[in-house]
C-alpha cells in the first residue's frame, strides 16, 4: 500500500519534473548575438539579413488578413526582402499589459529588444535611467537621412521627452500636426430646418442648442444636443474625440494642460482662476439639458454613439470624425448632413482649444545592438515611402488589397470596394503602429484638395482616393478636407501643454492625490452636487497638497529641456 | 405526504415564479451579447439591438473562426483545461483526504494553516515571473497548470465534504485491511461524485476563464484562448497616436467583439449541463451503507 | 499498524506540499518590494530601501480612512449578501421536484458569471444611464422621478452589491447544491414519518446539513474583506462617486498608472493580505468556538 502511494507522488513529481525538462526555454525569444557586425550593407539592403529584435502589443484595433501576424505580415517580408533586416519580436502581448512585461523583463534581468517603441512617459523614463539603451545623438547625425533630419529639426521640442543631460535617449515619434485638435461637427440639415447660422460665439451656441432642444427633427427628441465626455477620471475635459477642452479655451486656460496661462511661469490650467467661469458655464449648460445626464458616465465612444443615432446635433473632435459621419451617420439616415466648423469665440473674446502634442512616443535603441545603422535605414525608408516620390511602388498605398484596391481599373482605398469589405491599416504593423509622415504633411495636403488643387503626389492622390467619388466634386464640402481647413485656421487659438517629461518625484508621491480631488470636485460642479465656490477651496488645498511644489518641479524640467 | 398539502401547493407555485424571474434575469445579460453578435455593426452602433438580432448575419462568426490563430488557441485551451483538472483534482484530492481525518495527523493543523496562508500571502508578479523563468517553464503549458494546481478553497471544500462522509465507512474499509489509498479510491471516491463534480467545475472553469498567466508566461503563438480574445476584445489607448480612418471604425465594431465574446464562453458553458447530474440526485448513501 | 497505515497520509500530502511551496513560498521573497522603492532594473537586492514609505505614503493620504472604510463596507456586505442569497436559492431550488425545470433554473442562473465586468458593467451602465430601461420605462411607471444611479454614491454602492450578486450568486449557489446532494434521504422519511412538515424537515434536515459548508464558505470569505472587487468597481465607478466607491484596489491602480507601482502595490497587497488573515483566524475560532465546527 505504502508503495502504491510512493509511487503516485513520484508520478507526481515526475509530472512536475516533465514540465522543466519538456520546456523550451524562456530565453528562445532573444536574438542570438549579431555577429554580422562586418558583413556588409550593399544596395540598399543588408545582405545577408540582420535581425533587429523588438516586442509588440495588439488589440482591437488590429486587423489581420490572410493568416498574418504581428510578427509575419506584409510589411516585415517586405523589410526583410527589401532592407535586409529581419524584425523579430521577442513577444507581442495586448497594448494595457505592455508596459508591465517590460518592467517583467527588466527585473529579470532578461535582454532587452535591439529596438523598443514606447508611449508610456513613465516607463520612458525608468528605461532611460536603467542604463540598457543609448544616446543616439551621434547615430542620428551619421545615419539619418536630410529629409528625416530637416523633420526632425523642425522644433527642438520634439525631442524634450528623450533628454536627459543634454544627451537624445531615442528617437520620438512624431503623430500629424493638430491631429486632435478639436472642431464642432454639427448637423447642418437641423440649422437649416432651425434657420440658425453655424455658431460664431458661445452665445450663437447656446442658441443653437436650445433651439434642437425645442425642434422636432422627425427623429425622436433631441438628447443631448452637445455630446461631449467628461469621463476620463484623468483628465476629465481633455479628449482625443468628445473633447471639452474648447469650453475652457474660450475662458483661455485649458484645464490639466501646463502653459504661461497668468504669466511668464508655467503654470497648470485646472488652478487658474478663468477655470471658475468655465466649470459655471459647463454647470449651467448641465442643469439646462445641454449636456447628456450622464456625461461623466459614458466613455467618448458612446457620447459619439448619440450623434450617429441622431440623438445630438453636435459632436466634438478632429478630423478624423469624418469617418464617424460618412460611415455611421449616414447609414443611419442617408438624408442626415454634417459638417465640421471651427471652436466658437468665448466670453475672452477669443476661441481657444486644446493643442495637440506632436511627439507621442519614442524608439528606444539597446546599448548593444550593433546594427544601429539597420534602424536608421528602416525610420529613412519609412519616412521615404511614406511620402513616395512618383513611380515608386507606393504610390498607391502600403500594399494592394490591404490599404488600397484597384477596382474597375481605379485605386480605391474606399472600404465598400474592397472585395472582402475589409481595409487594414499597414500602418499598425510598423514598428511604431502609425505611419511615418512629416507631421505638417497630411494637414496641408488636405488643404491643398480643399481649396480645389488636384493632387500632384502621390500622398495627396492617396488621401484624395480615400473620398468616394461623388463628394470629390465638391472640395469645399469633403468633411475631411473641410475638417482640415478649418483646423489649419484655428491653429493659432490653440493651446498647448509645455509639461511632456516623465511625473516629477513629488508628482510620484503627490499627483494621483491632487488628480483625484480635482476630477472629483470638477465632475460635482458640473453636476451640481457642489457649489461653483467649492473651486476656491479646492484651489487652496491643492496648492498646500503638492501643488506648488510640483509647479515648480515642471519649471525645473522645462528649463532644463531649454523651453523659453 | 408534505407537498400534497394546500398551503405547500400555493408556495410550491410561488416558488416556481419566483425561480423562474430570477432565471429570466439572469439569462438576459447572455440574449442580449448574442443578439449583438447576429446583429449587423450599424445596427448595434445605433442602439437598435436589445434581445433580437437586427440584420441578422454570420459575420462576425465567420470572421473569428476563420482565423488560424484561433483553433489554435481553442486547442491549448481544451489542453489547459483537460491538465488543470486531472492534476489539480489529483492533488486536491491527495491533500484533502489527510487533512480531513485531523485525530489520526499529528500536525495536521499546522499544515492546514500552511495552506491557508498561501490563499493570502503571495509575493506578486516579479518574483513568480523569475521563478517561472529559472524553473525553464517559460512558454510551456506548466506554466499555466502547475502554480495553481493545488487550489487551497477547492481543498477545503473537499475537506469538509469529506468529513461529512460517516466515520464507519471508513473505519469498516481499514479494519477489512485496505489501507488509506484504497479507502479514498474505492470508499471515498464514488460517494463524492457531487463534491468532486463541483471541484472539478471550479477548477475547469478557472483554467479556461484564465487570461492573464498566458499573456505573461506564453508566446502569442501560444496563447491559449482567453488570452487570445482578451487581446482581441481590448482597444488600446489610441489618444496619442495616429489614428487611420479604418481603425476609428474597428473601434465601435461591439458586433464582432460580441462574437468573440461568444465564441470563448460557450464551450465552458457545456460543461456544466454535463456535470449537473452529479448535483440534481444526491447519492443515496443508505444504499452505500448496505 | 495503525500508525504505519497513517504514515501513508503524509505521502499523500507531500505534492500538494511541494506545489505550494514551490509557486507560492519561494515568490513571496518579493514581498521584499514592500520596503524598496523596487526599480526593475536593479532588482530585489540592489533596490534602495524605504523603510515603511510605501506604507506612509498609503496611509498618510487624508482620503485614506475613506478609501479603506468604502473597501471594508463593500467587500462585508457583499460577503453577507453572497452567502444568504445562495443559500435561500440553494434552498428554493431544493424544492422543485420537477427534474427538468430545476436542471433548467441551475444551468441559466450559473450563466451571468461568465460574462466578464467589462461586458456586464457595460449592461449595468446601460440599463440605468438616463436613457435606461429603469429611467424611462420603471421609474415612469411608478411615478418617480429618474436617478442618476451610478453618478450618486449611496445609489453606487447598492447597485455593486446587487449587480455582483446578479452575476455570482448561480454560480455560488452551486456548491450548497453539492452539499444538498449529499443529504441522506432516509433522514427525511424519518422525519416525514414523525409528522414534520416542510418547514419543520427543512429546519430540522436540511439547514443543520448546510451549516458545516456554510460556516467553511464564510470563513474562507473573509479573506476577501478588503477586496471590494476590483474589476467591477473599475468599470462601473467614476470621478462622481469617488467618496463613496473608491476602493484600495482602484486606488493603487491609478497610483500605478503614473508610477510604477511595484513597491507602493506590494506594500497594500501585504496589509490587505494581514487584515484578511486576521480575519479569518478570527473566523475559524469564532466557528469552532460558537458553532463547535473546525472548517479544517
Amino acid at each position: 500500500m505504502r508503495k502504491k502511494m510512493m509511487m503516485l507522488s513520484a508520478i507526481l513529481l515526475v509530472i512536475a519534473l516533465m514540465g522543466t525538462a519538456c520546456s523550451s526555454g524562456g530565453d528562445k525569444g532573444q536574438s542570438p548575438e549579431s555577429d554580422v557586425e562586418s558583413k556588409g550593407f550593399t544596395n540598399g539592403k543588408f545582405d545577408p539579413p540582420i535581425t533587429l529584435t523588438t516586442v509588440g502589443s495588439v488589440g482591437s484595433n488590429y486587423v489581420f488578413k490572410n493568416g498574418e501576424t504581428l510578427e509575419n505580415n506584409v510589411h516585415t517580408k517586405w523589410v526583410k526582402d527589401n532592407l535586409g533586416i529581419d524584425i523579430k519580436y521577442n513577444w507581442v502581448t495586448s497594448g494595457d499589459q505592455f508596459a508591465t512585461k517590460v518592467r517583467l523583463d527588466l527585473s529579470a534581468n532578461n535582454k532587452m529588444p535591439d529596438v523598443i517603441h514606447i508611449y508610456d512617459p513613465q516607463l520612458m523614463s525608468d528605461l532611460i535611467e536603467s542604463g540598457k539603451f543609448m544616446d543616439i545623438s551621434s547615430a542620428f547625425d551619421k545615419y539619418a537621412s536630410p529629409k528625416v533630419k530637416q523633420i526632425y529639426n523642425q522644433d527642438p521640442m520634439y525631442w524634450a521627452q528623450v533628454t536627459k543631460d543634454g544627451k537624445h535617449y531615442g528617437l520620438p515619434t512624431l503623430s500629424r500636426a493638430q491631429q486632435n485638435d478639436t472642431l464642432l461637427w454639427i448637423r447642418t440639415d437641423w440649422l437649416k430646418k432651425m434657420n440658425m447660422e453655424p455658431p460664431k460665439t458661445f452665445d450663437d451656441l447656446e442658441k443653437i442648442m436650445d433651439g434642437m432642444k425645442k425642434t422636432d427633427f422627425g427623429t425622436g427628441p433631441v438628447n443631448p444636443p452637445l455630446a461631449i465626455s467628461i469621463k476620463d477620471a484623468n483628465m476629465p475635459f481633455v479628449q482625443w474625440r468628445g473633447d471639452a477642452s474648447w469650453i475652457f479655451g474660450g475662458y483661455g486656460i485649458i484645464p490639466h494642460y501646463w502653459n504661461k496661462w497668468n504669466g511668464d511661469k508655467l503654470e497648470y490650467g485646472s488652478v487658474q482662476p478663468q477655470m471658475k467661469q468655465a466649470l459655471a458655464k459647463m454647470q449651467d449648460w448641465y442643469k439646462k439639458g445641454y449636456l447628456s445626464a450622464d456625461v461623466g458616465l459614458i466613455d467618448v465612444g458612446k457620447s459619439d454613439d448619440t450623434f450617429r443615432n441622431q440623438k445630438s446635433g453636435i459632436m466634438t473632435g478632429p478630423t478624423f470624425q469624418a469617418s464617424v459621419v460618412r460611415s455611421a451617420l449616414n447609414k443611419n439616415n442617408p438624408n442626415a448632413e454634417a459638417a465640421p466648423f471651427p471652436i466658437p469665440a468665448g466670453p475672452s473674446g477669443k476661441p481657444g482649444l486644446r493643442n495637440t502634442t506632436v511627439p507621442g512616443g519614442a524608439f528606444l535603441i539597446n546599448k548593444d545592438f550593433k546594427h544601429v545603422d539597420a534602424f536608421f535605414l528602416y525610420i529613412n525608408k519609412m519616412y521615404e515611402i511614406g511620402d513616395p516620390p512618383k513611380g515608386s511602388e507606393f504610390e498607391n498605398g502600403y500594399a494592394e488589397g490591404y490599404d488600397y484596391v484597384i477596382k474597375d481599373g481605379k485605386v480605391s482605398s474606399v472600404e465598400a470596394d474592397f472585395p472582402d469589405k475589409q481595409k487594414v491599416n499597414v500602418a499598425s504593423y510598423f514598428l511604431s503602429g502609425q505611419p511615418f509622415v512629416d507631421p505638417e504633411l497630411e494637414l496641408n495636403s488636405y488643404v491643398k484638395l480643399y481649396n480645389g488643387e488636384k493632387p500632384s503626389t502621390p500622398f495627396e492622390t492617396r488621401m484624395y482616393n480615400a473620398v468616394p467619388e461623388s463628394e470629390r466634386k465638391d472640395p469645399k464640402n469633403v468633411l475631411e478636407w473641410k475638417a482640415a481647413y478649418y483646423t489649419l485656421q484655428q491653429k493659432d487659438n490653440t493651446l498647448a501643454n509645455l509639461f511632456l517629461g516623465p511625473p516629477t518625484p513629488t508628482m510620484k508621491s503627490k499627483w494621483e492625490a491632487l488628480v483625484k480631488m480635482e476630477s472629483e470636485t470638477f465632475l460635482k460642479i458640473v453636476y451640481g452636487k457642489a457649489s461653483i465656490d467649492e473651486f476656491d477651496t479646492f484651489v487652496d488645498k491643492w496648492k498646500k497638497m503638492g501643488g506648488d511644489q510640483i509647479t515648480e518641479e515642471v519649471n525645473d524640467w522645462y528649463n532644463s529641456v531649454g523651453g523659453k | 405526504m408534505y407537498y400534497k398539502t394546500k398551503s405547500y401547493r400555493i408556495f410550491y407555485a410561488l416558488n416556481i415564479i419566483l425561480l423562474s424571474l430570477i432565471s429570466l434575469a439572469c439569462i438576459l445579460p447572455l440574449i442580449h451579447v448574442l443578439a449583438l453578435s447576429f446583429s449587423s455593426g450599424l445596427a448595434v452602433s445605433a442602439n437598435k439591438v436589445t434581445f433580437w438580432p437586427v440584420d441578422f448575419n454570420l459575420d462576425s462568426y465567420k470572421r473569428t473562426l476563420g482565423d488560424a490563430d484561433f483553433l489554435v488557441a481553442f486547442y491549448l485551451s481544451v489542453a489547459r483545461v483537460v491538465l488543470g483538472v486531472v492534476i489539480g483534482i489529483a492533488v486536491t484530492v491527495l491533500t484533502a483526504y489527510p487533512l480531513s481525518k485531523m485525530d489520526s495527523l499529528k500536525g495536521g493543523r499546522v499544515i492546514a494553516w500552511f495552506f491557508v496562508f498561501t490563499m493570502l500571502f503571495n509575493g506578486g508578479l516579479i518574483p513568480s515571473y523569475i521563478l517561472i523563468q529559472k524553473l525553464h517553464l517559460m512558454n510551456t503549458i506548466w506554466a499555466l497548470v502547475l502554480p495553481g494546481a493545488l487550489g487551497v478553497y477547492n481543498m477545503i471544500l473537499m475537506l469538509n465534504f469529506f468529513r461529512a462522509i460517516p466515520k464507519e465507512l471508513e473505519e469498516a474499509s481499514l479494519i477489512d485491511g485496505a489501507g488509506h489509498m484504497t479507502t479514498l479510491i474505492r470508499i471515498y471516491l464514488p460517494i463524492s461524485m457531487p463534491s468532486i463534480a463541483t471541484i472539478v467545475l471550479f477548477v475547469a472553469v478557472g483554467h479556461w476563464n484564465a487570461w492573464f498567466d498566458g499573456l505573461i508566461y506564453m508566446q502569442k503563438e501560444n496563447w491559449p484562448m482567453s488570452t487570445l480574445l482578451q487581446t482581441m476584445i481590448k482597444a488600446p489607448d489610441l489618444s496619442q497616436r495616429t489614428v487611420s480612418d479604418a481603425e476609428i471604425v474597428n473601434l465601435t465594431e461591439r458586433t464582432l467583439k460580441s462574437a468573440k465574446i461568444f465564441i470563448g464562453t460557450l464551450p465552458i458553458l457545456l460543461v456544466y449541463p454535463f456535470l449537473q447530474r452529479y448535483f440534481v440526485k444526491g447519492i443515496v448513501l443508505g444504499a452505500v451503507k448496505g | 499498524m495503525r500508525l504505519r497505515k497513517n504514515a501513508v497520509l503524509y505521502w499523500m500530502l507531500l505534492p500538494g506540499m511541494i506545489l505550494v511551496f514551490v509557486f507560492h513560498y519561494l515568490p513571496m521573497a518579493g514581498l521584499v518590494m514592500a520596503f524598496q522603492d523596487f526599480k526593475p532594473w536593479l532588482g530585489f537586492v540592489k533596490s534602495p530601501w524605504v523603510g515603511w514609505e510605501n506604507f506612509q505614503m498609503a496611509f498618510q493620504r487624508e482620503d485614506s480612512l475613506q478609501v479603506v472604510w468604502n473597501t471594508f463596507f463593500i467587500a462585508c456586505t457583499k460577503i453577507i449578501v453572497n452567502l444568504v442569497v445562495p443559500v435561500v436559492f440553494a434552498l428554493l431550488l431544493n424544492e422543485i421536484r420537477h427534474m427538468g425545470l430545476k436542471k433548467v433554473i441551475q444551468t441559466l442562473v450559473y450563466l451571468p458569471h461568465f460574462l466578464s465586468w467589462v461586458v456586464f458593467g457595460g449592461i449595468v451602465g446601460d440599463i440605468l444611464s438616463s436613457q435606461g430601461i429603469i429611467n424611462t420605462l420603471v421609474l415612469p411607471s411608478l411615478g418617480l422621478d429618474p436617478i442618476l444611479f451610478l453618478a450618486d454614491g449611496n445609489w453606487f454602492r447598492f447597485v455593486v452589491i446587487v449587480s455582483d450578486n446578479w452575476k455570482e450568486f448561480g454560480f455560488a449557489t452551486i456548491v450548497f447544491l453539492a452539499a444538498l446532494s449529499n443529504i441522506d434521504p432516509s433522514l427525511y422519511e424519518a422525519a416525514e414519518v414523525d409528522g414534520a412538515n416542510r418547514w419543520r424537515q427543512t429546519w430540522a434536515v436540511t439547514l443543520p446539513a448546510l451549516v458545516p459548508i456554510v460556516i467553511v464558505v464564510g470563513t474562507l470569505a473573509m479573506s476577501s474583506v478588503l477586496n471590494a472587487g476590483f474589476d467591477q468597481i473599475f468599470n462601473l465607478y467614476n470621478p462622481l462617486v469617488y467618496d463613496k466607491g473608491d476602493i484600495i484596489d482602484t486606488f493603487v491602480y491609478r497610483v500605478g498608472l503614473l508610477n510604477s507601482e511595484f513597491g507602493l502595490g506590494t506594500a497594500i497587497g501585504l496589509f490587505k493580505s494581514a487584515v484578511g488573515f486576521i480575519m479569518v483566524i478570527i473566523a475559524y475560532v469564532l466557528a469552532s468556538r460558537f458553532a463547535n465546527y473546525r472548517i479544517f
